[in-house]
């Protein structure tokens, strides 16, 4: 008696542990916010102060409760959140604000930005700002300590729009909106997936009893497997408790599932236009056009591709560098050339990163104008003796005035430390 | 098939010591163990094909390219710029270029089964192509539990251990649930394996021998990565063959007859179309005239030693173990931590089994027992040969990641799975940890993996494209 009470409480246990670990995943749905997926390719784009950058996103689900945004630093840094909700008319209420620490240095820092659940999210149109405070102003001529919010060049990543102050811009922010939920709508939402995809007459049920075919029968395989006795209702019902608690061990040191998050105010004060600099005219003409490819090497915590960032130059003036790793193309498609136009590509590698065991490092530039190579070349900037070059062409465009241009530049160099060793090119366009 | 049969087929005279090699308790299955971990292993299967989305294993869209059109067109596809199917531009360093110039048998099994399906485009034919890389994979579970059986006999645990693991691998489950190569290369690889030791140690008669060409000639016809069992076979036909060269080369031919009867009808046509029988140079042609800026380790000027001292071994085992989507989706590195630790404890159970056998009156005995043809020596020097395989296939993967660029990717050690599940079963039932500890460690490392396979499943793919 006392015996079968045990496997009942065992049961009792082990079904409350698998809910758990269930709503510990399941609490908080991340939502790519694209149909059907594309592809990302990522590139920062610099939040520079006095800009501010708008994405615009459909709410999918009832229940928005936060978004998760991706941020590239150099500096120590803030930025400023808002989420505003969007009538018919486009009238924008402001919902959360938050001002987001950034650490320095970080290649990909995730933060989840959450505020109280907007039960009516379905449908709704809603926007997320990011700008630099206002008491940043004063850090507008140390544009190269700017933080870069990570986007996608692929437009259609969402189903909104960039704006970067108030234009459209190519591409998309690169986020996730969150909704919270209940355990009972993350289940309805996985019987949802089965029923979309029912072959032939096979209901949806059938895919809840193979998971607890699969939940059940396996653990009693592997208590088999290790030498105990197949179906043997106290080694299964320990197992069952058990595998929850391995599962929520391991789920709960995984920032993917379980990530600290910035809580937003309920309303967003209004706020006065920046009074800072603006950028600098080339940065914004350039980074609407640029698109990049991912090295097939690279995977998905490395998707390092490029990014446009603004420095300045040693006689103050702001200016655009490329970082690139090696094994990267980055190319301008549709490049309306002005007049006397003269295009400048600098590039050094990275001395100071490199060692002898890293190898030569080049750099490759191609210049199309409509598919048509005007000038291909390959140079050494690194040599394998540790000697380093510089890689300076200028190409007269004064010709192609007012006609569009694809620019593209590849980097080429050694994989082993694509993540170590840059090359920076500066690119000018007067 | 034969191949379980205890004795040798008595048309041809058993060879001397043919008997010694089946152990003096032939092998009681465990049915019901077995029933359970099959529908185990298809629910778990089912429940990722119907999960993943479309495109998001690697390459989906291109396999299922190729096999759409033999269902559409009832014949393969031609591969020539300007026939059926060539290849697209991404850039000048990408393209897609499509795999219908490579054998690829999977891809008339496919669509021999989305035409039986019932249901309409788009869900009911792209799932039953899906279905054939799943029913792969469950015999590749089953072959996984033959084999484990038929090495070590005396342990029915270590064989159907061997044979959940496999499933669990998360990356093993994904490649039983969208359409690819792999799943099939896995499947008629670990077929051909168990048919060379069931020969090996049961003998070789005619019909194991027209079986092995059979399977071998299927794996002709498959992904190129599987071709690695050839030079295998032809080994352990060296170490197994006895009798007279008549007797040997019988079977031999008969092997590599039926294999060529089976496989040699697409290497001619591929000579015919490409000009190339494998078809791998037309493929490479196609890279070239497609993307032609791509370079490849060895033509950037590296060596394989620097290829193996970059980021490669990292990511071969990252995407052997699991890696999801179009390998965007990656577990935290903890998650692989945790399997390199998993894997290091089945090295190290391993080495202090073999250090033991060695060491104790294994080694000796082992040799007096070779020379009589007993079971006992059969066991190690398989387990060792198809150690030796395991090995063979991760030093061409890691060539493979360095004379081409598109090769750093673990699941090409799948035909070795086997193997390797059977191995790392072994190290775990090996570990100097008493008769408490043991089992406790070997259920562990399945309750880790089932967990594992769970959040990949759930916590990973789920939330990344669905949820």
């Amino acid at each position: 008696m006392l015996h079968r009470l045990l496997i009942l409480l065992g049961i009792l246990a082990a079904a409350a542990l698998w809910a758990g670990f269930g709503w510990h995943v399941f609490g908080q749905r991340h939502v790519i916010p694209y149909d059907p997926p594309v592809r990302c390719l990522h590139v920062a784009l610099p939040i520079a102060p006095g800009h501010v950058m708008t994405q615009t996103f459909a709410g999918r689900a009832p229940g928005l409760s936060g978004v998760a945004l991706a941020f590239r630093t150099t500096a120590a840094a803030a930025v400023a959140v808002e989420l505003h909700a969007h009538d018919a008319q486009g009238a924008a209420t402001p919902l959360a604000a938050a001002t987001l620490p950034l650490p320095a240095n970080h290649p990909f820092y995730t933060v989840h930005v959450v505020f109280p659940s907007q039960a009516e999210s379905d449908g709704k149109t809603y926007s997320v700002r990011l700008r630099r405070p206002a008491d940043t102003g004063a850090d507008a001529a140390n544009l190269g300590a700017a933080p870069l919010a990570w986007s996608c060049w692929s437009d259609g990543f969402a189903h909104g729009e960039l704006y970067v102050d108030g234009d459209p811009a190519h591409g998309d922010l690169y986020f996730q909106p969150l909704y919270g939920r209940g355990a009972a709508d993350a289940a309805r939402a996985v019987t949802d997936r089965f029923q979309g995809i029912r072959v032939g007459i096979v209901p949806a049920w059938f895919w809840w009893l193979g998971l607890i075919v699969v939940l059940l029968v396996i653990p009693s395989l592997a208590v088999r497997a290790a030498g105990g006795r197949l179906g043997s209702p106290p080694h299964i019902v320990a197992l069952l408790v058990v595998l929850p608690l391995v599962g929520l061990a391991m789920s709960w040191g995984d920032p993917r599932l379980h990530r600290p998050a910035v809580h937003a105010n309920a309303a967003a004060p209004p706020r006065a236009a920046s009074s800072a600099p603006a950028a600098p005219q080339l940065l914004h003409a350039l980074r609407q056009q640029a698109v990049g490819s991912i090295a097939p090497q690279e995977t998905w915590d490395r998707q390092l591709t490029f990014a446009l960032e603004p420095a300045t130059a040693a006689d103050g003036t702001p200016r655009l560098v490329l970082r690139a790793s090696v094994n990267t193309t980055v190319a301008w498609r549709d490049v309306t050339i002005p007049a006397n136009a003269l295009l400048t590509v600098r590039a050094d590698g990275d001395l100071g990163r490199w060692t002898p065991d890293d190898g030569p490092i080049a750099v490759g530039m191609t210049v199309a104008v409509d598919g048509q190579e005007l000038v291909t070349e390959r140079e050494i900037l690194i040599t394998a003796a540790g000697e380093a070059r510089e890689f300076i062409r200028q190409l007269d465009l004064a010709a192609y005035a007012g006609r569009a241009l694809d620019l593209t530049l590849t980097t080429q160099g050694d994989t082993r430390n694509s993540a170590r060793l840059v090359v920076w090119s500066d690119l000018r366009l007067r | 098939m034969g191949a379980n049969s205890a004795h040798p087929n008595t048309a041809h005279p058993p060879e001397p010591g043919d008997a010694a090699l089946t152990p003096p308790t032939a092998p009681v299955h465990d049915f019901r163990a077995l029933a359970l971990l099959l529908g185990a292993a298809l629910a778990l299967l089912l429940l990722w094909t119907t999960v993943v989305p479309f495109d998001k294993g690697p390459d989906e869209a291109e396999h299922y390219r190729v096999a759409h059109f033999i269902y559409t067109n009832g014949r393969l596809p031609v591969f020539a710029p300007d026939g059926d199917m060539y290849g697209y531009v991404v850039n000048r360093e990408e393209a897609f270029i499509s795999y219908a110039s490579v054998p690829g048998f999977n891809y008339v099994l496919a669509a021999l089964a989305m035409r039986i399906a019932p249901g309409g485009e788009p869900y009911a034919p792209l799932y039953a192509a899906r279905l054939v890389s799943a029913l792969c994979v469950l015999i590749t579970v089953y072959l996984a539990y033959r084999t484990g059986r038929l090495l070590v006999p005396d342990r029915p645990n270590v064989a159907l251990g061997a044979a959940l693991l496999l499933v669990l691998i998360p990356q093993v489950s994904l490649t039983g649930a969208y359409v690819n190569q792999d799943a099939y290369t896995m499947a008629v690889s670990s077929w051909s394996l168990y048919l060379l030791l069931a020969g090996w140690r049961h003998g070789w008669t005619f019909s194991r021998a027209a079986w092995l060409g059979l399977a071998l000639g299927l794996v002709l016809l498959g992904r190129l990565n599987g071709y690695v069992i050839l030079p295998f076979a032809l080994l352990v036909a060296g170490l197994s063959l006895r009798g007279s060269v008549g007797y040997a080369l019988a079977r031999l031919f008969t092997a590599g007859g039926v294999a060529a009867a089976v496989s040699g009808w697409w290497f001619v046509r591929s000579y015919l179309q490409t000009g190339d029988p494998i078809g791998i140079q037309a493929n490479l042609t196609a890279w070239r005239a497609l993307a032609p800026l791509r370079t490849t380790p060895r033509e950037d000027g590296l060596s394989l030693l620097d290829v193996l001292r970059g980021d490669t071994p990292y990511l071969v085992f990252r995407t052997f173990w699991g890696a999801f989507g179009q390998l965007e989706v990656y577990f935290l590195w903890p998650y692989y931590a945790l399997l390199g630790a998993f894997s290091l404890t089945a090295a190290l159970g391993l080495a202090w089994g073999g250090g033991r056998w060695l060491i104790g009156a294994g080694r000796s005995r082992a040799v007096a027992q070779w020379r009589q043809r007993r079971f006992e020596a059969f066991q190690p020097a398989a387990l060792v040969l198809l150690g030796l395989l395991a090995l063979g296939m991760t030093a061409l993967v890691f060539w493979q990641s360095w004379a081409t660029s598109f090769a750093t990717q673990g699941r090409y050690l799948f035909p070795a799975i086997v193997p390797i599940a059977l191995l790392i079963m072994l190290g775990f039932a090996a570990l100097p940890l008493g008769k408490t500890l043991r089992p406790l460690a070997q259920g562990a490392a399945l309750a880790f993996l089932f967990v594992l396979n769970l959040i990949g499943l759930f916590a990973y793919t789920v939330p990344a494209y669905y949820l």
